[in-house]
């Protein structure tokens, strides 16, 4: 008899776990302009997927995800990355492969902001996340055949994953080296544009009583 | 069927996909397929759903052909190949071929779910469903689906004014056609995220965070709906029936079995067809019989 229950049980995880990120977005609570950014930043992600679509593989949505999640951070990386997946497929077609394009996507995201938390913003490196890009596009690649090869194929062995990887290597290697010209060429422009709305999303309060205080202590700073 | 409520559709959709995911027997399968290409008619679906055939047995062709390269437990030969190396002798055999072959089934199944979910569901009325669940994650689905065609128009605009001032899209090399494309990446995460900053505060001027969400719809249950709910937790309960006493699946190697185990497995998977027919039915008797609608 075939064993179907890894692939119920690795849908199951999938699902389990996107919906604990956006659990966790529930509960954090955020203002209507982040609100705004992350949803903005979601529709470009998921709208880049349609001017390079004349070429199987190349979407710039892996690096302006992880782009994302390196400025603003995991968690926001993570809502992009996922948020983008679920919209475009609004237009482009819902099916199987959406929960698993949100986990590769979202999680693209979340290493982006890992990365960021790792190198700090003001040590940027441009090589750092080249490589982190490249190899997105084949960890995208992996994710995608994985519910493929648990529900499609028998047995479910190395040789039989490494087949089924096969199949798409082609559109992966594209995707990831694409995703490594992009992030040359765009990267570390779109990092100054994104931390510049970041700061302007910032905002500290202080108590009316402090306020005097921490004026006269900046200003001799400043002096 | 697009009357239906989000939940009972959800439901039916979810029992389809389950459907598909647990059972590996080929009578089953044809049971779901049989009910889920009667749905497909009844959504006014079946001609995209035959346009789109062709994709589907492309993919349903490669599933194939990897396992019958991988699989190597079947017992009745077909083809003996060549030793190749890293991979060991080459053989086909008919147990693979006839696994690929239903495998390929329960991916069409699959596909036509997600094109019948694509064709029933309105997506106002399921992000409307969502809300009640994640607030504050339907708000952020619901900014992003209404930002992309914006953004769409925008881009196009902004592709546009460079053609006028003598960017070519369209000759040169493809990484010459690539670099031209790349400044427009640019261009449109600056007014986008310009126009973000708005858009939070008019969403703060509506008073948004500030309390409760009010709905927009009024979500009443009708009869069909229930009749729904029941008849696809009639037939998510034979599928366990039959997957919990292994009738759900079929034995592929190292010989084919019987296909048919008892009298119980037939019964069942006629029950289960009725079931997975009642939204389409009632579909029907909706469109035709006034009386029947107004009762549902």
């Amino acid at each position: 008899m075939v064993n179907t229950q890894w692939s119920l049980y690795s849908l199951i995880i999938v699902l389990a776990a996107v919906g604990s990120f956006y659990l966790w977005y529930e509960r954090h609570s955020s203002s209507p302009k982040e609100v705004a950014v992350i949803a903005t930043l979601a529709a470009l992600a998921g709208l880049s997927r349609i001017p390079f679509a004349a070429v199987p593989g190349l979407q710039p949505t892996t690096f302006l995800v992880l782009i994302c999640g390196y400025v603003f951070g995991a968690v926001p990386g993570f809502m992009v990355g996922s948020l983008a997946a679920l919209t475009s497929n609004l237009f482009l077609g819902q099916g199987p492969w959406t929960p698993w394009q949100m986990i590769a996507w979202g999680l693209a995201g979340f290493c982006g902001g890992v990365i960021g938390r790792i190198k700090g913003k003001k040590s940027f490196s441009r090589w750092l996340l080249v490589s982190a890009a490249f190899f997105w596009g084949f960890i995208f690649g992996a994710i995608l055949n994985f519910w493929h090869w648990l529900t499609f194929v028998y047995p479910l062995t190395l040789s039989s994953y490494l087949a089924a990887m096969l199949t798409g290597i082609w559109f992966d290697a594209v995707h990831s080296v694409g995703n490594a010209l992009f992030t040359m060429l765009l990267g570390e422009e779109l990092i100054k544009l994104l931390s510049r709305f970041k700061r302007r999303l910032t905002v500290s309060s202080l108590p009316v009583e402090r306020l005097g205080r921490e004026v006269i202590k900046e200003n001799e700073k400043i002096i | 069927m697009q009357s239906l409520q989000t939940l009972s559709l959800c439901s039916y959709l979810l029992v389809l996909f389950a459907g598909a995911v647990l059972l590996t027997h080929p009578l089953l399968l044809l049971v779901l397929l049989t009910a889920l290409i009667a749905a497909l008619a009844e959504a006014e679906g079946l001609k995209q759903w035959r346009k789109s055939l062709k994709y589907f047995l492309a993919m349903i062709m490669l599933v194939m052909i990897i396992n019958t390269l991988v699989n190597r437990m079947g017992a009745t030969v077909l083809f003996l190949g060549p030793v190749l190396p890293f991979w060991g002798r080459f053989a086909v055999t008919l147990e693979a071929l006839c696994f690929g072959l239903v495998m390929g089934c329960r991916l069409l199944i699959v596909f036509s779910a997600f094109m019948l979910s694509n064709l029933v569901l309105n997506p106002d009325k399921a992000l409307f469903a969502l809300a009640g669940l994640f607030p504050r994650s339907a708000m952020l689905l619901a900014l992003t689906a209404k930002t992309i065609p914006f953004l769409g128009q925008q881009m196009q605009r902004a592709g546009e004014i460079q053609q006028c001032r003598g960017v070519n899209y369209y000759r040169g090399s493809f990484l010459h056609r690539i670099k031209n494309k790349l400044p427009l990446i640019k261009v449109l995460f600056l007014s986008a995220l310009e126009g973000s900053f708005n858009l939070g505060e008019s969403i703060q001027a509506r008073a948004y965070g500030s309390g409760a969400r009010s709905s927009y719809f009024h979500v009443s249950f009708l009869p069909r709906d229930f009749l729904v709910i029941a008849s696809s937790l009639g037939a998510a309960v034979l599928m366990l029936r039959l997957f919990q006493h292994g009738e759900g699946s079929y034995q592929f190697f190292p010989r084919m079995g019987t296909l048919i185990i008892s009298k119980g497995q037939l019964v069942s998977a006629a029950l289960m067809f009725f079931l997975l027919l009642v939204p389409v039915l009632l579909s029907r008797g909706w469109k035709k019989w006034d009386y029947f609608k107004w009762k549902i």
